[in-house]
Formats: C-alpha cells, sequence, structure tokens
C-alpha cells in the first residue's frame, strides 16, 4: 500500500514540512517507496542522477572511494532526511555510494517532479539552499580539520558525528542510539580498523567512553568536544 | 552598475530574478569600488550579507597548516564578474571562514541577509539557480579536498588551469590567451604545488602542444585535452 503524503507524520521531512498542501497529492503520485535490507545499496557512485531520495525509516551511511580502493563514510542520514543530495548538479552523475545500514525505506521523487517542486514552493527551496550551504561548510571544515587531527582526535571526531547523526537511545541517555561497526567508525575516521580498536580502548580506560559489545556508551561528551577545539562535524 | 540596466550576463541576480525585484535590489544594494588587494570581508566576521562581483576579479582565501603545522595562506577560489562571494559563509554560525580580496580593481555589490532572503523567496528561478550552484560547489570542493592527496603535480595545475578558465573564460577566445590575473606564485599557491613544480609542469605541457607560453602569458591550445589530463568533473 502507498504511504500519502497529505498523512504523512514525518514533520521534518523536508517535503512535508515546506510544501503547500496542494503539492503533496502531485508527489504523492509520483513518488515510489522501496524497501532495503541492511548492505543493500541504494544509488552508486558514476550512476546517473534520475531524482531524490527521502528516507522515510532506516540509517543509511553515503560513502565515497574515489581512485581509491578504501571507502570513506562521507555522511550518516536517517529518518526523515534527503539523500541524493550530492548528485544534483554539474553532470548529474552520483559522486558517492548510498547503502543501507539497518532496514530502510526510501522514498524516491522523480528528478522533473522535484525540481517543479522546487520552484513552485519557495520555502522549500530557501531551506533546501540552507541544507547545502550547511552541508557545505561542514564538509569543508571536516576536511580541513581532519588532516591536521591525531588519531586520537579523529576517534573523537567520528563519535561525535555519530551523536548528531542518530543521536542517544531514548531511555538511555548515554548509549548510541545505533553504533555502527567499528570497520564503519575507521571508514569515518580514515585511520586503520586496528587504530580505532586502541584509541577507543584508552578513551574507556580514561573513562569517557564504555564498551559494550558493538554498542557505545559515552560518559564524557565533553571531553570528545574539548579534543575537537568544540568544532562540530 | 545599475540594476535596472545591467549587461552583466553572468550574474545571478541579473539572470533570474523578476524586473520589479531588479529594481528593489538597485536601491538596497550598497556598491562599492575597491582597488586591487583590498580585503572584502575577514575570515572571522559575522555574515550579514552577500557579495556579488559586479566587474572585476577577487580571490577567496583560507587558512590552512602544514605538514609542520605551519600556518600558510592557501587560494581557495578565483572568482570573476557575476560571481557571488561569500557563500561559504551562510549556514547556522553565520560566520566567515575565509576570506576575499580583490585581484583587480573591482566593483562590489553586498545585499544584505534579509533582502537576499527575500529575493530568494520571491524569485523561484533565482532560488533555484542558487541551489544548484551550492550542489556544484559542494561537488567541486568535496573532489578537489579528497583528491589532492593523491594526484600528480600535472593534474593538479590542470585542475588549476581549468578552474581559472571556468571562473575568468578567455581573455581572446581565438588565440586562447588565458585571462591569468593572478601571478604564477599564486596560481602555484592555488595548484597547491611548488614553483618549481609549476615551472616543470608548465614546460611538459608545453612539449605536448597543450599550452604555449609566451612572455609570461599563457595559451591554452587544447582546452579538452587539459580537463583531459586533468580527468576531473569539472
Amino acid at each position: 500500500m502507498k504511504r500519502k503524503c497529505e498523512t504523512c507524520t514525518h514533520f521534518n521531512c523536508f517535503i512535508n514540512k515546506y510544501c503547500s498542501p496542494e503539492w503533496k497529492p502531485l508527489i504523492n503520485h509520483y513518488k515510489v517507496t522501496d524497501d532495503y535490507t541492511p548492505g543493500s545499496v541504494i544509488f552508486s557512485e558514476g550512476d546517473s542522477v534520475k531524482g531524490i531520495f527521502q528516507i522515510y525509516t532506516g540509517k543509511i551511511k553515503v560513502v565515497s572511494s574515489y581512485k581509491t580502493n578504501s571507502e570513506r563514510i562521507v555522511r550518516l542520514a536517517k529518518t526523515e532526511e534527503i539523500l541524493g543530495h550530492r548528485g544534483l548538479g554539474g553532470k548529474m552523475i552520483y559522486p558517492v555510494t548510498a547503502i543501507a545500514l539497518e532496514k530502510s525505506q526510501v522514498t524516491f521523487i522523480p528528478i522533473d517532479i522535484f525540481y517543479k517542486t522546487i520552484k513552485a514552493n519557495p520555502e522549500l527551496s530557501f531551506n533546501l539552499l540552507m541544507f547545502y550551504a550547511d552541508e557545505f561548510k561542514t564538509s569543508e571544515k571536516r576536511m580541513k580539520l581532519m588532516g591536521l587531527m591525531m588519531a586520537k582526535e579523529k576517534v573523537a571526531a567520528s563519535i561525535l558525528m555519530i551523536i548528531k547523526a542518530f543521536g542517544f537511545d531514548k531511555k538511555d541517555t548515554q548509549l548510541l542510539s545505533y553504533t555502527p561497526s567499528r570497520k564503519e567508525i575507521s571508514a569515518i575516521a580514515g585511520i586503520t580498523y586496528e587504530t580505532v580498536i586502541r584509541e577507543l580502548s584508552i578513551l574507556e580506560k580514561s573513562g569517557v567512553i564504555i564498551t559494550k559489545g558493538k554498542s557505545l556508551r559515552i560518559l564524557n561528551k565533553e571531553y570528545l568536544e574539548e579534543l575537537c577545539n568544540n568544532e562540530s562535524f | 552598475m545599475d540594476c535596472r540596466d545591467c549587461k552583466n550576463i553572468n550574474c545571478f541576480v541579473n539572470n533570474y530574478c523578476l524586473p520589479n525585484w531588479l529594481g528593489y535590489i538597485q536601491y538596497n544594494k550598497t556598491s562599492k569600488l575597491l582597488a586591487s588587494e583590498r580585503m572584502i570581508f575577514t575570515a572571522g566576521d559575522l555574515v550579514e550579507g552577500i557579495y556579488i562581483i559586479c566587474s572585476g576579479k577577487a580571490k577567496v582565501l583560507m587558512k590552512t597548516h602544514n605538514h609542520k603545522k605551519k600556518e600558510k595562506v592557501q587560494i581557495i577560489r578565483v572568482a570573476g564578474d557575476g560571481q557571488i562571494l561569500g557563500h561559504r559563509g551562510i549556514s547556522e554560525e553565520m560566520i566567515y571562514p575565509i576570506s576575499a580580496e580583490t585581484i583587480l580593481e573591482s566593483e562590489i555589490a553586498y545585499i544584505s541577509n534579509t533582502d537576499f532572503i527575500k529575493l530568494i523567496n520571491s524569485n523561484k528561478d533565482f532560488a533555484y539557480h542558487m541551489i544548484m550552484f551550492y550542489a556544484d560547489e559542494l561537488l567541486q570542493s568535496e573532489q578537489k579536498l579528497r583528491v589532492t592527496g593523491i594526484q600528480s603535480i600535472e593534474e593538479k595545475v590542470a585542475i588549476a588551469i581549468i578552474s581559472i578558465v571556468n571562473a575568468f573564460g578567455y581573455k581572446d577566445e581565438n588565440t586562447g590567451e588565458l585571462d591569468l590575473s593572478i601571478g604564477l606564485k599564486e596560481l602555484a599557491n592555488f595548484a597547491i604545488v611548488s614553483l618549481p613544480s609549476l615551472h616543470k609542469v608548465i614546460d611538459i605541457l608545453i612539449s605536448k602542444g597543450v599550452i604555449e607560453l609566451n612572455n609570461k602569458t599563457i595559451f591554452l591550445l587544447s582546452e579538452s585535452r587539459l580537463r583531459n589530463i586533468a580527468s576531473f568533473d569539472y
């Protein structure tokens, strides 16, 4: 059954929040929602851009692997967020790959419909513009700072990035609501798997975090922020 | 320059805003005439509006550190007439992460944040093209930063020259004379290579017949071959 934009309760979705009511049935008509299992690819680097994606449920990682075989995670996204915006502009080819981290539902909106929606809804276009501006600035800042950081600071920055993307568990406010695998953390930080393990155990010894199997518990977020000079990622 | 009677076809405001809005901008913008090498805004300043280069050229500077953590000023963008300056400042914090300086004598128009937001909300084509502009900038910046670590000096120089062609165009289309405006030392800085490396690459490119050097003026003979060397989706 197709979910309707008109009755959607995801109020932070760009479409739901910023489109005028009369546009929702139109988007509804053209959108396609697909299910993705963990590890499945939503779009790949090099694919041509046919539209834009909106995450209905689930968690997604955006990965780049330009010219090298090692992957780097450039973004983590969750429910209600937009996906595939890095493909717009230029040659309309995706520079990144999006992969589901857990079972996800993602909605696809064809590009011509999306363009029409932007042009007809000034509030949407304005907020999209601000979203791009923010993404742009964060991306440059991250790349600039990451180059200068020590392994320890890189791990701290990666944990902060995960917190910013997915937040803490609703019942347990110290536990990360989703902890990527150690290998994925190394892909965010741009360091080896072994270094991540080492740095995490150092942080655990100094009482900043507690590891519990795969998941992480953050005891001293301020310390992590201080390590990164209070910059946000 | 008067917005109502502007001939600049590169300017987003001129191209995509409705005629009655051009009149509004004309009354509400602030224009400054700046000599060469003058600061337009400085990193750390509060973002109170956006700048458009009506005529002239500017460079965008970012403070970085080299591997010895020594401070260094890096040219990250060059912009020509009609282009927007200061869009890197717009975000939650509203503080400039970079500085901008004129290369030549320039006329710079300044539009306040409130007017800029009004423009976006009332001119759908303008808003659409601003979004595409940001999308492009994001793409280019990520590619550039990601790639700089693994490129050869030849690729780096090719990318720098292509960026300058994109920003300034040619001085003379027929001969391929570049409108370089910045010196070779600054070109080396922009390409993130040393000056001797830049000279080496220029010699290689001349021997390949891609460019020609005549009295410090660079002529680009084959833009497509240079783009191939850059292997970059610019």
